[in-house]
């Protein structure tokens, strides 16, 4: 090991050692979620990749303090951990987070994080969505994408791979008229970080929701975890924005969009739709999703007042 | 009864090995059982599976500690895991490699076979399915079981030219030791291997006094003691010349391995686990993969 490098990891609030595969999403965006949290933070995550591959007993990578809960209770303990705080006299120095999949937040977990938001508790709320349940060996969630083959929602002759399309869980975290709202994805990690920063310096509940590439169950080589990320941005298929109850709606502008093949034909999860014949449909529903993003989310229009680094 | 462990990396098929070895065993009439040991982590990792035969049905279940006989599928997990822990006084290993092991890290005296099952794989199916050769190669020494037997668990698990292809290879491995391979007697090495670390538990333990369970609270950054730089199959190369600091490649680091230090990435190959990212989205190409030799 480099001595120089060796100096810097007792300061690190994410170390090396974990077992994430190589080329991981999740953990490019739990390091740039941290970065903007800084060390005062607890941390709590649901179930799920993140929560299996730091928490090898006993081998942490974690340099904040960090709980690992069930799947289905993350935001209800976060909530408790807030009102611990609160009742201590430090709920002004200590920021508290979830970081969950997207299987302990749009499926499983969903019941308690509406409940937090409801309530109103001062957590932010994290979810890196890998769009599966990856851990467990790829099966579909709510949160993956119309098309995509997983091991329960599998491509055959007959059937094209999930059927619905994705849940909108940024929607429904809106719908509970909370202060803050944001998608980012690990493409843009300074955008990611500048976002989480955002999201703490607002009381009350906030949601997350970033974009985070699995090269195992999608199906790329790992080198190519940030391009695939950028080409769902850049697609419209990832919509990146904020909603806080001073900015309406803030997005991240699209001036030049690629088209959904170019981001759909570099994964195994969606090979199916362009092996067999007469799928062209399938591709069309898909690049129609795309297309209603644009419209909805106003990503193409040129008066952007929004960062773009 | 003899008990076999077999060391190898997330897809290389450790686990399908040990499964055919019991398999082979029952060919031959004897009793086994196989099983691995299983973490949350996936490709490349190290990984283990465990094997016992004998003529009685056998009853223990728990892992192999004190083998007979150690097998390692990659030549490169000998320096970070400790693959001859508990190894028996009169143990044996066997190691796919051309090359000698006498100067990888070792934890105790022993003969090891070096056996080219890398090789003979890329002849006989042009990939590197090693299994069927170490598993040949260690029947020969061993006779534990028998080649026919072996062979014919590969083919009953794959039909056809799959299944042929494989119990040529064991044939392959059977014929190099048969053509007189004698094993190399490598020493215990100053230095331990890695990996598997002794870790000191008051140290790790959050909470003093507090007793060691599963609740436990475990101490912060516990996992530097873990390096994962043995799952990496490539390795980036910075050019110095080329990086000029931009730290594109230390944010985008899933194992925060590499780092800007003085305006130029430096990468931790005790943990870097080859993924690729940094080589891929660096601007100014300055970072190039290159394929692990040990």
């Amino acid at each position: 090991m480099d001595e120089s490098i060796i100096s810097k990891y007792d300061e690190m609030l994410f170390t090396p050692g974990h077992r994430a595969c190589p080329g991981c999403g999740a953990s490019i965006a739990v390091r740039a979620i941290l970065e903007a949290t800084g060390p005062d933070v607890i941390v709590v995550s649901p179930t799920g990749c993140v929560e299996t591959f730091t928490a090898q007993y006993p081998y942490s990578p974690w340099g904040v303090p960090w709980l690992h809960v069930l799947f289905e209770n993350a935001a209800a303990v976060a909530s408790g951990v807030e009102a611990a705080l609160k009742k201590r006299g430090l709920a002004d120095k200590v920021k508290v987070i979830v970081i969950g999949g997207d299987g302990g937040t749009h499926d499983i977990g969903l019941g308690a994080l509406s409940g937090m938001m409801e309530r109103g508790h001062n957590v932010t709320y994290i979810c890196y969505d890998n769009e599966a349940y990856m851990n467990t060996g790829v099966q579909r969630s709510s949160a993956t994408p119309m098309g995509a083959s997983t091991m329960t929602s599998p491509a055959g002759t007959l059937a094209w791979g999930k059927e619905q399309p994705k849940k909108n869980l940024p929607a429904i975290a809106l719908a509970h008229g909370i202060p803050y709202v944001a998608t980012a994805s690990i493409a843009f990690p300074k955008d990611l970080t500048r976002k989480v920063k955002q999201a703490l310096a607002i009381k009350g509940p906030k949601y997350i929701e970033v974009h985070s590439p699995c090269p195992i169950g999608w199906g790329f080589d790992a080198a190519q975890t940030i391009e695939i990320a950028r080409l769902a941005v850049q697609t419209g298929l990832v919509p990146l924005y904020e909603v806080s109850e001073d900015q309406p709606l803030q997005v991240r502008k699209l001036p030049k969009r690629v088209p959904v093949v170019e981001y759909l034909r570099l994964q195994r999860r969606f090979r199916h739709l362009f092996e067999a014949e007469g799928r062209q449909a399938y591709l069309n529903l898909i690049q129609a999703i795309a297309d209603e993003n644009v419209i909805r989310y106003k990503l193409g229009e040129q008066n952007s007042e929004i960062d773009q680094n | 009864m003899k008990e076999i462990r077999l060391h190898g990396r997330g897809g290389q098929g450790a686990v399908l090995a040990a499964e055919l070895m019991v398999v082979a065993a029952f060919e031959d009439g004897k009793y086994g059982q196989a099983f691995p040991a299983f973490g949350g982590e996936r490709r490349g990792a190290p990984v283990q599976a465990f094997v016992r035969l004998d003529a009685r049905p056998v009853r223990v279940r728990y892992r192999v500690n004190q083998p007979d006989h150690v097998i390692i599928l990659d030549r490169m997990l000998p320096n970070t895991v400790d693959v001859l822990s508990g190894l028996k006084p009169d143990g044996l290993a066997f190691m796919d490699s051309e090359k000698s092991p006498a100067t990888l890290l070792w934890s105790v005296d022993a003969p090891v076979y070096a056996v080219p099952a890398t090789r003979i794989a890329l002849e006989v199916f042009g990939q590197p399915f090693v299994n069927p050769a170490m598993l040949g190669a260690w029947a020969a020494v061993t006779r534990e079981v028998s080649l026919e037997a072996i062979q014919r668990a590969y083919q009953h698990r794959f039909p056809g030219s799959l299944g042929e292809k494989n119990s040529r290879a064991a044939q392959k491995g059977y014929d190099f030791i048969r053509a007189g391979a004698t094993p190399v007697q490598v020493k215990k090495s100053e230095q331990t291997p890695g990996g598997v670390i002794k870790w000191n538990r008051e140290e790790v333990a959050g909470v003093p006094g507090q007793p060691l369970h599963f609740a436990s609270v475990v101490a912060a950054r516990t996992s530097l003691a873990y390096p994962t730089g043995s799952w990496r199959y490539s390795r980036p190369v910075v050019d110095p010349a080329a990086c000029n600091g931009c730290g594109v490649c230390e944010t985008f680091c899933p194992d925060s391995s590499l780092m800007i230090v003085d305006k130029q990435a430096i990468v931790d190959y005790g943990f870097c686990k080859g993924c690729g990212i940094c080589a891929e989205e660096c601007a100014r190409n300055a970072i190039q993969m290159v394929i692990e030799e040990a």
